[in-house]
């Protein structure tokens, strides 16, 4: 702190040196507001879903013996005891631990080697499979669903037969329904996620460690056991959380999936409760759901804790260096083109066909056509009579889409940075590990129970927050909140690596906080603030479960039209606007990068 | 690579959790409950009509253009029609929208609580919910045309039956020219029919658990009758009447549960399909018979029932911002040339002076003897045991 006068005589002046020091080091300060708020805003409509737990709610005074309002156990007994509970809780609890851990083995296990692939090695055409390799994660996740029962559906279903069904091949129940297609085509959607944050920490990662480790005489497993392992924990151990936490929150997947062969999920639970109309019963749900992932939360800080602050970058050189692949290098490169194949080409492929065929699944000239698309008139489409391209309907709802999502994506992104400073440099333990508990908090809230807390809490007007409802703010507020986890994530991960000597130079030098955090730590950390503010916007571009609730009818956005012409049973042109969503979100994404000059993907390539 | 140090962090995790539990009391205390304390055995209001006589259309025109604009949700697609239609005659700008009836109700109870009411009208299809939950909470209200009353009978007044729609049973003609292939109902829960009888998942679509939870109160009867002449020996059940054991038997069937009728309809009659099933449908899925060219028919001669009918009601929202436009969207949808674009497959006006739909899908001839009727004046009782017949249909099902 030599840059502070020593302290002047005098209460007044004791004021003034505390000011100064607070707006030179002004971590606590922020730290204590973003708790306040983040607590009001995350830990309110969960308490608001708690409170409904316990509480006899409208109807249910006759079989709770109680009178509406009143405190009752009975939500408690229905959940955990009443002969239904297996049906309404046990079984959908197992099998959220077997498709989270399955999805988590998968996700990990390709997302792990393909990002080492892209980072580590000199796999041919890195910076290709680099960006191709992140486009799974563009896709709404019921794309991949939807494409698996089209492919495998098996008489066990309604609707119309799958291709393999169609061509003779009958496909057994576990292959087309339950947990299998949920792990892999969940997987598909999630290994993105474990490919950006762990080719981050690869990529930072300086290859002299390991090197190091070698000369010393270690052999190559032991460098990446005791070296490179402990180095990526932090970054593995975000990823997994993050897609247990999306697992846990996800019902498109499991719905689709799930429902021929009756196998629930905690969502797919909660979301049957939420549409019988059992707010007492979706009240309990939603709350184990919320403490499943607090659990998951500490259990995450307890191994951390172990391994923690760790800094790669530091103000000293660094060296990255690729693994020679010698001849598995197009193999490799086969490999990687492969994911790519099976994760984007074929699910967009079978949606595009589907898109453009009268029947979907029947191969015939006369079956193809391209009225979907572009037809001035379809009678038989009542709701939305002309072709997706046609009206004004879809540039409207993109235009929203873009305008909503893309403000929430910054704000979220200066956030997440702002958390990530706080937490790695908060002298205060409490304050970064509260920060990051109370941050990470709405990725364990399902989008729908999240969106209904939402309605109850700022419809009406409360304290200084006028009533928010049918307002853009309040689609931009709750998409803010629920996205936080994402960029927070990031930000942690990225400060965590920072050290403090680049700052401290500065701060040596005479330069202010605002100063030091605009010049040194936006432009180091500017790879992970645009992955903050992409990873929330490509998800938020294809957020159902909240905007459901809370788009209003004169304000439509990409995904609430789209799943009116799903609901409406337009198949073609409902998938033509799945398509429609993944471009603009790929769209974006790319012009983003290009702005920025840094990528999502580039978090890996280099 | 430098380590911190990590004395500090051996207190951290207390701490944190306990101003975690901190906040979440004082966030306790500051959030308002989200329910209020009416009971639903409070009674319903009860609906009276407006004098005929001192009524004046006109004036409800006048009134309805000045507040410019009305906002109604179905849980059909239709309503985009019956809106432009509404347009195109008064001029006042008019959207509907498609919801299930599960989110209207959930958007109107919320909307109301928050008092900024987005939704004016709506053509409701949940029953038991409208008249357990909505129109007891004061959420919307039922109004009834006083220059159309006349031919309103007092059974569809309260609340305002606007349309009785159907569901049926429907077969693929390609497979089975001779005709539908069961003849009894209980034929449905036999092992041949194992995995062959596909309907939509009857927790996801209220109109569905009412049906059988109707058929539980007054269907036991004739199902009972149709078991004797069947099997030619009288049901014996555990359950408390036939109406029960045929829906356990059902479930335990292992039936084919989908989530929307599109796709029933394409498991039962898609061009290229060629497993033999019998379907539970509306009936407003004949239309894709002509336009994709399925291939299906209501299983006529199906006893006791060939499908069941139920009510869409017609409610006002209690604090619609356009009232007056509300009133005459519901007395538009109580005349032929609002209705009639809902009726395109079948249906029959709560208004006797509009006439049947000519578009009875092919099977469905008399809608009063062929139909299990689903009856307005149960759907308190539908709503009080909704939950147990759910119940019933999981353990069963599971």
């Amino acid at each position: 702190m030599s840059v502070i006068n020593p302290p002047a005589t005098g209460w007044r002046g004791k004021l003034r040196y505390r000011a100064r020091v607070l707006l030179s080091e002004p971590t606590t300060l922020i730290g204590v507001l973003l708790i306040g708020a983040f607590a009001y805003l995350v830990i309110a409509p969960l308490v608001a879903i708690v409170s409904d737990a316990v509480r006899v709610q409208y109807g249910d005074d006759l079989r709770a013996g109680a009178s509406v309002g009143s405190s009752t156990s009975y939500y408690l007994w229905r959940v955990f005891r009443s002969p239904i509970s297996s049906d309404l809780f046990w079984e959908p609890f197992w099998h959220t631990l077997t498709v989270g851990i399955g999805v988590i083995l998968f996700a990990v296990a390709l997302g792990g080697s393909m990002a080492w692939l892209v980072t580590r090695t000199n796999v041919p055409g890195r910076k290709f499979l680099a960006g191709a390799l992140v486009v799974p994660y563009m896709l709404p996740s019921w794309t991949f669903a939807l494409a698996w029962l089209t492919l495998f559906k098996n008489g066990g279903s309604g609707g119309t037969p799958g291709y393999l069904e169609s061509w003779g091949v009958t496909t057994p129940n576990w292959l087309a329904y339950g947990a299998v297609p949920m792990i892999v085509t969940l997987g598909l959607h999630y290994y993105p996620f474990v490919l950006l944050l762990f080719g981050n920490a690869l990529r930072r990662m300086d290859s002299q460690l390991e090197e190091s480790a070698r000369v010393l005489g270690a052999s190559r497993g032991q460098a990446m056991r005791s070296v490179v392992l402990p180095l990526l924990l932090p970054s593995l151990s975000s990823a997994t959380l993050l897609i247990f936490g999306r697992v846990l929150g996800t019902f498109g997947t499991p719905y689709i999936l799930g429902l021929p062969t009756d196998y629930s999920l905690l969502s797919t639970s909660l979301y049957r409760s939420i549409h019988t109309r059992s707010s007492g019963v979706a009240a309990v749900l939603a709350a184990v759901i919320v403490l499943l992932g607090v659990l998951v939360v500490l259990f995450d800080m307890r191994l951390v804790r172990e391994q923690r602050r760790f800094v790669t970058i530091g103000g000293k050189g660094g060296m990255d260096r690729a693994t020679d692949l010698r001849r598995w290098r197009w193999p490799a490169y086969g490999l990687g083109l492969g994911v790519f194949v099976v994760s984007v080409v074929v699910p967009l492929l079978t949606l595009l066909i589907s898109t453009v065929t009268h029947t979907p699944g029947v191969f015939r000239a006369d079956n193809f056509t391209l009225r979907f698309w572009l037809a001035a008139d379809i009678p038989e489409a009542v709701g939305f009579p002309h072709g997706l391209l046609r009206g004004g309907e879809l540039y409207e709802a993109m235009w929203n889409s873009v305008r909503i999502v893309g403000t929430s994506a910054l704000l979220c992104g200066l956030l997440g940075l702002l958390v990530g400073y706080v937490v790695a440099r908060s002298g205060s333990p409490r304050i970064s590990g509260l920060l990051r508990q109370v941050s990470f908090l709405p990725y364990l809230v399902p989008g729908i129970a999240f969106a209904a807390a939402y309605l109850t809490l700022f419809a009406v007007p409360r304290g200084p927050i006028p009533a928010l409802y049918g307002t853009v703010t309040l689609l931009v507020l709750v998409m803010v909140v629920t996205h936080l986890p994402y960029s927070s994530r990031s930000g942690i991960a990225a400060m965590m690596q920072l050290g403090k000597e680049p700052e401290e130079a500065a701060q040596v030098v005479g330069a202010g906080w605002f100063r030091r955090l605009w010049r040194i730590v936006v432009p180091i950390q500017k790879g992970s603030l645009a992955t903050g503010v992409i990873l929330p916007f490509i998800s938020g571009i294809k957020e159902l479960s909240i905007v459901i609730m809370l788009a209003t009818a004169g304000m439509p956005l990409l995904t609430t039209l789209s799943i009116h012409l799903v609901d409406y049973g337009y198949t073609q042109q409902a998938n033509a606007a799945v398509l429609v969503i993944a471009v603009v979100s790929f769209a974006v994404t790319y012009l983003a990068q290009r702005a920025t000059r840094s990528s999502l993907a580039s978090g890996l390539g280099g | 690579m430098r380590r911190h140090s990590t004395r500090s962090y051996q207190t951290a995790g207390r701490l944190p959790a306990m101003l975690l539990t901190g906040i979440v009391l004082a966030a306790a205390v500051a959030c308002a409950p989200s329910s209020n304390g009416v009971g639903a055995d409070s009674p319903l209001p009860t609906t009276s009509v407006q004098d005929a006589a001192s009524f004046d259309l006109n004036a409800l025109i006048e009134a309805a253009k000045k507040e410019g604009s009305v906002l109604a949700y179905d849980s059909s697609g239709d309503i985009v029609e019956v809106a432009k239609a509404f347009e195109a005659k008064y001029g006042i700008k008019a959207e509907g929208v498609k919801s299930k009836s599960g989110d209207t109700a959930e958007k109107l109870t919320r909307e109301n609580q928050a008092d900024n009411v987005t939704i004016d009208v709506t053509l409701f299809e949940d029953g038991p919910v409208l008249v357990g939950e909505l129109l007891p909470r004061n959420v919307v209200t039922t109004w009834i045309p006083p220059d159309l009353a006349k031919d309103i009978p007092d059974a569809n007044r309260d609340p305002l039956l606007v349309l009785s729609k159907a569901n049926v049973w429907a077969y693929n003609t390609k497979l089975f020219p001779n005709g539908c292939p069961v003849k009894s109902m209980w034929e449905l829960t036999e092992p041949a029919w194992s995995g062959k009888v596909v309907m939509q998942d009857p927790l996801g679509k209220p109109t569905l658990m009412q049906w059988l939870s109707q058929t539980t109160n007054h269907g036991a009867d004739s199902l009972a009758q149709d078991y004797q002449k069947h099997a030619g020996s009288a049901l014996r059940t555990s359950e408390q009447n036939a109406s029960w054991e045929w829906i356990k038997r059902l479930a335990a069937n292992k039936p084919v549960l989908t989530k929307a009728d599109e796709d029933t309809t394409a498991a039962v009659a898609a061009p290229q399909q060629k497993e033999p099933r019998i379907g539970l449908l509306s009936i407003a899925k004949f239309r894709d018979v002509a336009d994709k060219g399925y291939q299906m028919a209501v299983c006529e001669g199906l006893a006791p029932w060939v499908g069941f009918s139920y009510d869409k009601y017609g409610a006002i929202a209690a604090k619609s911002k356009h009232p007056n436009a509300a009133k005459l969207f519901i007395h538009f949808v109580m005349t032929q040339e609002g209705i009639v674009h809902e009726m395109g497959s079948g249906g029959i006006s709560g208004n006797k002076a509009v006439p049947a739909s000519p578009n009875n899908p092919p099977g469905l001839t008399n809608w009063d003897t062929q139909l299990f009727a689903v009856q307005s004046d149960q759907l308190l009782k539908d709503y009080q045991q909704a939950q147990t017949v759910q119940d019933f249909w999981r353990v069963k099902h599971g």
